[in-house]
């Protein structure tokens, strides 16, 4: 099969070919081979060029969230498909002119730092959410305006739960 | 003050996780009997299984279960426990709860309910330090009621920076640092309301603010005869919002002079108070190499593990020993040091994520072991992490002659070491064993403020990354499009001429 990640404005193109415990990857001219082992839903264990790598990963709204041993990054790979659709509409395709603001885990509000309209910029304190007997401050990502407060402190929240939207600039 | 000997055969264990798992190991082989107290969500948990008896004690909120003072007491007296354990956190410090259990006829395993309430009110234990000649931060000794009373008090001790604390308080809260006049007001304000929401208490003292100490506590050890001893100290300077990461026995930056010192007044402070049990006096130590009382903690704390492993010592057989009537077994000239020992706290939080907390099933759990290493954790596979306990999930130590053999097996250890299904403060771990500074011991409370954000940025193997995540993508989708190609497929030892880079780089 056929993946892409993005690189700066192009693509890099690699061709998998797996055949039992073996995978090959090619990209132009180089190729690699991977031996790898399913050990859970989650984990796979990788030898590339004898030398062994220990894979976790985990779900993730865009991208492969991965860890090699301890470390971790996200990167964005897409099937051919998903790179039609990206060259289609752009790399905003699908993004909203709003950002939405979630709980990242369920717990307790206990303080919204921003009034509704006011202007915030990346970096600033929106919420403060108690979790695991610890204060988690929850900062915007992006500058744009408080468009809407979703709840109040004092109040329990599940993960996922919408806190706050604030309109893009 | 008069030993009691009081008859200890059955401990009930006040506390749940890797500390409730510790308390009846040392139960165990003093062979006392335990039980164990449980929530709703901890009835799978490990401390349940390893007890002669697990009573339920509520749902999962710690409030109506693990901080519910008459259901613990009560199944105390059910089943026929004669001394209770508290642990840390929860009601390890609740002069409350220890003098409920006292008027039981049970036994504290800890300090009398009155050393308790003292320590635990900080102007009250300044006050008393001070004038027992402990040196403490300069500051107030009563809560301050107006800005303008704050100001005198200010220019008496030559000025800012100054930090405001709740005198009610712990964990961060009600604290603030005040650098300049213009933010006093506004500080002070803000500091009352947190104490107030916090501890149901606005009182707030003043202390000069010492820029990035290291944090350097002492553990001691006091028989109810009044015999007591020191037990070294830990260097405790790696935290995050007050919060400890990484502690070590002994701190790199003691001469021996100011060790017997601080030992000295450590054990002071512990007479003045009228100490029973282990206690932990913690210092800043600032950068001329003074020291000042912070506060003492009545209880046994999370990194008591490094004192036992860097003096070969068992310090809740000892508490359990003490609160039995019977006297120290050693005195002060027979504890030495045998080593270097280093305590990482692995809590279940997002480091890549300003360390939020990470919750769910543990799906693979493998400690590692070998020479020198412990690990004490309270989970196990398939172990829920919620968000109604502490994040702590187990403590990795490592031992060794010295403290670089120590980083050295910390290193090995943290790298064997998997957790699959949330994520740790691991990868942390590992780059502050990496950081020159922190392995020439030249570091400060102030390290990880300093270091974090290039630890995070760091985008080292990125190409191995790629392909991994190339592989993982294409595994997930799940269509294997050339089943049987050439390639000479068969070999598991086929190798690639394709060099990655930063592939000889230690990855896990």
């Amino acid at each position: 099969m056929k993946l892409f990640v993005p690189d700066r404005k192009k693509f890099k193109s690699y061709e998998v070919n797996i055949s039992g415990h073996l995978m090959e990857i090619r990209e132009g001219n180089n190729t690699l081979r991977i031996d790898f082992e399913k050990l859970s839903a989650t984990q796979y264990s990788f030898l590339i060029n004898q030398k062994p790598y220990l894979i976790e990963t985990f779900p993730t709204g865009e991208g492969i969230d991965v860890k090699i041993g301890h470390r971790r990054q996200v990167v964005p790979v897409l099937t051919e498909r998903e790179k039609i659709a990206r060259e289609l509409f752009g790399a905003t395709a699908g993004l909203a002119k709003e950002e939405i603001i979630k709980a990242p885990m369920p717990g307790l509000i206990l303080k919204i730092e921003v009034e509704k309209g006011q202007q915030v910029k990346p970096g600033d304190p929106l919420v403060v959410m108690e979790a695991m007997k610890m204060e988690n401050e929850i900062r915007a990502k992006f500058a744009g305006k408080v468009q809407e407060i979703a709840m109040e402190p004092n109040q329990t929240v599940e993960k996922g739960a919408v806190l706050i939207k604030i309109g893009k600039v | 003050m008069t030993a009691r000997q009081r008859k200890i055969k059955r401990v009930l264990v006040a506390n749940r996780g890797e500390i409730a798992v510790r308390i009846i190991r040392a139960c165990r082989e003093l062979d006392l009997e335990t039980v164990a107290v449980y929530s709703e969500a901890d009835r799978r948990s490990p401390f349940v299984h390893l007890a002669d008896t697990a009573v339920y004690i509520g749902p999962a909120e710690s409030s109506l279960s693990y901080l519910n003072m008459e259901k613990i007491i009560e199944a105390a007296w059910q089943t026929g426990a004669d001394a209770i354990h508290p642990g840390y956190g929860f009601l390890a410090e609740n002069a409350v709860f220890a003098r409920k259990v006292e008027d039981k006829g049970l036994v504290f395993v800890g300090p009398t309910p009155e050393t308790i309430e003292l320590m635990g009110h900080k102007t009250a234990s300044r006050e008393a330090m001070r004038r027992a000649g402990v040196p403490v931060v300069p500051g107030t000794e009563k809560s301050v009621k107006s800005t303008a009373e704050a100001r005198e008090i200010v220019a008496s001790m030559d000025g800012y920076p100054i930090m405001l604390k709740a005198a009610a308080g712990g964990g961060g809260k009600g604290m603030r640092i005040v650098r300049h006049d213009a933010e006093l007001d506004r500080a002070l304000e803000a500091a009352q309301d947190e104490a107030q929401k916090a501890f149901g208490d606005a009182s707030i003292y003043i202390e000069k603010y010492i820029e990035n100490p290291r944090h350097i506590e002492i553990q001691i050890l006091a028989d109810q005869a009044g015999n007591i001893v020191h037990l070294y100290e830990r260097e405790c300077s790696i935290q995050r919002r007050h919060q400890k990461l990484i502690e070590e026995c002994p701190s790199s930056v003691l001469t021996p002079a100011q060790r017997s010192r601080m030992g000295q007044v450590a054990i002071q402070a512990a007479r003045a108070c009228h100490y029973r049990g282990a206690g932990t006096i913690e210092f800043l130590y600032d950068a001329s190499g003074k020291f000042y009382f912070l506060e003492m903690n009545t209880r046994l704390q999370v990194e008591h593990t490094v004192t036992e492993m860097a003096l070969g010592m068992d310090l809740v057989k000892l508490q359990l020993l003490i609160a039995a009537g019977n006297p120290l077994p050693f005195t002060q000239t027979d504890i030495q040091p045998q080593g270097h020992a280093i305590e990482c706290r692995i809590n279940a939080e997002d480091v890549y994520h300003d360390f939020t907390p990470s919750i769910g099933k543990i799906t693979a759990f493998v400690p590692p072991d070998g020479p020198g290493i412990r690990v004490d954790s309270g989970i196990t596979v398939n172990s829920e992490i919620s968000v109604h306990y502490d994040p702590l999930v187990a403590k990795l130590i490592a031992f060794g002659r010295d403290r670089n053999e120590a980083i050295a097996r910390m290193k090995r250890a943290l790298r064997e070491f998997q957790i699959a299904g949330i994520h740790t403060t691991i990868p942390f771990c590992q780059m502050v064993m990496s950081e020159k500074s922190f392995q020439k011991g030249e570091f400060n409370t102030g390290f990880v403020e300093k270091f974090w954000r290039d630890m995070v940025a760091d985008d080292r193997d990125k190409n191995l990354f790629e392909i991994v995540a190339v592989a993982v993508k294409a595994l997930q989708s799940g269509t294997v499009r050339n089943p049987g190609t050439n390639h000479s497929a068969n070999s598991r030892n086929g190798v690639s001429s394709w060099k990655l880079r930063g592939q000889k780089e230690a990855l896990r």
